[in-house]
């Protein structure tokens, strides 16, 4: 039985990040679903579309897993993505701009492959570091 | 593990906080307890804990925190919810909507010895302007 705390850093960190999709085949359910990314296909193909969506729009994007809890069938992650806005984001041109979003989630699976997580990222900072929302009052979290 | 699983203490919690027991939520963390993701002008330790409740209630004054997953694993305990309530205070300066709010949110706990030591939250926050109208919807 493969270790999910491995597992789920191989996702981030290779099939997300570098763009490795055997790994996305490898530990992705056909039935995986991202509650919180409706408009994505479901399966693989959705988590692959979704991957380069993102470093089409930050090519150098990095994920750093801060904490990975794994209770069963279940993990949860906290981490920080960076990258360099050098591609269209959800309809925002390119800034140029780096940026340093914070995100945790949940995923659930079954017979060693991911079939559906549910994701929070700090939408708030990462618009505002765009410069598409303005700043918090206060500072940053660290 | 030091203590008692946070796979019960977090259930007191919460039902401490829908109850307005602050007292009791008190009795549940470290009194220098660190909040990671604190609200514009949260002080620290559980001083910010009633500063955040403080502005929370008076705009959602019969907000409720709703749990929907848990993951724990020894003094850590990660659960996946929603804070739920009706704006019918003042958020942020703006005037009471009316509206009814649901914001999804991801927090993440450590307990030692029976206590909260430390968390980060990770809410919804610009779909929470959005469902007050204080930012816009997506076009997509």
């Amino acid at each position: 039985m493969s270790d999910l705390r491995d597992d789920i850093r191989r996702v981030f960190e290779q099939g997300i990040g570098r763009g490795d999709e055997r790994v996305i085949d490898e530990l992705i359910d056909e039935r995986y679903i991202n509650h919180d990314f409706p408009d994505a296909p479901p399966g693989r193909e959705g988590l692959k579309q979704v991957g380069r969506a993102w470093r089409a729009a930050f090519p150098d994007i990095a994920f750093t897993l801060h904490d990975v809890l794994v209770d069963g069938d279940r993990v949860m992650t906290r981490g920080t993505f960076t990258g360099t806005h050098r591609g269209d984001f959800n309809g925002i041109p390119a800034t140029g701009r780096r940026v340093e979003v914070a995100w945790m989630d949940m995923w659930r699976a079954a017979d060693g492959r991911f079939v559906e997580n549910w994701v929070r990222i700090d939408m708030a900072s990462m618009l505002s570091q765009l410069g598409v929302l303005p700043a918090p009052a206060a500072p940053a979290p660290a | 593990m030091a203590g008692p699983d946070p796979r019960t203490l977090y259930p007191r919690l919460l039902a401490a906080m829908n109850a307005r027991d602050f007292a009791a939520a008190e009795a549940l963390m470290a009194p220098d307890a660190v909040n990671h993701t604190p609200i514009p002008g949260e002080p620290p330790g559980i001083e910010g804990f009633h500063y955040r409740m403080g502005v929370l209630t008076q705009a959602f004054p019969d907000l409720r925190f709703v749990t929907e997953g848990v993951v724990s694993e020894g003094e850590r305990i990660a659960t996946r919810g929603a804070i739920e309530g009706t704006n019918s205070g003042s958020f942020m300066g703006a005037p009471p909507t009316g509206r009814p709010v649901r914001v999804p949110y991801i927090d993440l706990l450590r307990f030692v010895d029976g206590k909260m030591t430390e968390h980060w939250v990770q809410a919804d926050f610009v779909g929470l302007m959005q469902q007050l109208g204080l930012a816009p919807s997506p076009t997509a």
